[in-house]
């Protein structure tokens, strides 16, 4: 995934949340093609280009969609929390492993 | 038959947590005063009010975080004791993190020193189960069937004042 950083958390192994984990979570609760509109339009309205987000713009788009109606939002609250927790626990006890999830 | 990843990942039940407003960020005050007094009643650093979202728990209220978990204000579902009282719909009691075989294998316990947990499981009137009323200490220790009483208590308080919201919104 280009730009996002590919390191596990020391000690805990949580890696960041990826865009095919948002999709693939938005999916499940909206089915495939709901997902995939919703995930489009929330990148473009936040003006970045679905497929190659960075972590920064990552977070960005999931907190748009932590503000859609219904099950949306609760997948993009739930994604915010797996990134808020990826970075806190990165800043505090660094990252390790290879390249690739 | 359903597993209880698909109770946790349910739509439905999503939808409800979503027609609840759980995943506000403002704190409730009286969820905030239920999880104190779970808390007190125990003699437990840690009271919680989580609800367990699809792939993370939010902390609705807490009591006694310190540190990532209180900035994050959650956690990844694969840490969280609470969604195996979402599951199973019956109150999660762990008596000692570091040989329960549900747990022991999560970083919370080693890192985090999350040792005993009790959790009541939140219920609404639909038949939801949203998350749950917790405590949580970093010593090993026994709960007695009088004190999952208290917690039951509060957790009924708690679920009430979440039906509200849906009066209210």
């Amino acid at each position: 995934m280009p730009g996002a950083p590919p390191h596990t958390v020391r000690g805990y192994q949580l890696s960041p949340p990826t865009e095919q984990d948002a999709l693939t979570f938005l999916a499940r609760a909206l089915g495939a093609d709901r997902a995939a509109t919703l995930w489009m339009r929330t990148c473009r309205e936040t003006g970045v280009r679905a497929g190659a987000l960075s972590l920064d713009e990552l977070e960005r788009v999931v907190q748009a969609l932590a503000k859609e109606e219904g099950p949306a939002g609760v997948v993009g609250s739930s994604l915010a929390i797996r990134l808020r927790s990826y970075r806190l626990l990165a800043a505090a006890r660094g990252t390790e492993g290879k390249e690739g999830r | 038959m359903t597993d209880g990843r698909d109770v946790v990942r349910d739509p439905e039940r999503l939808a409800e947590i979503a027609r609840l407003g759980l995943t506000s960020q403002e704190v409730d005050e009286v969820l905030q005063q239920t999880v104190e007094e779970a808390a007190r009643a125990l003699e437990l650093p840690i009271g919680l009010v989580t609800i367990v979202l699809d792939e993370a728990q939010l902390f609705a209220a807490h009591h006694g975080l310190t540190g990532w978990m209180a900035q994050s204000r959650g956690t990844p579902v694969e840490w969280s004791f609470c969604a195996h009282a979402v599951e199973s719909g019956q109150p999660f009691v762990v008596e000692d993190a570091e040989t329960h075989p549900l747990v022991r294998h999560m970083p919370v316990v080693e890192l985090d020193n999350v040792r005993c947990y009790a959790g009541i499981p939140l219920v609404t009137s639909t038949g939801h189960r949203l998350g749950t009323l917790c405590v949580i200490g970093h010593e090993p220790r026994a709960f007695a069937e009088q004190e999952l009483d208290v917690l039951r208590g509060l957790a009924e308080k708690a679920v009430q004042r979440i039906e509200a919201r849906r009066k209210e919104n």
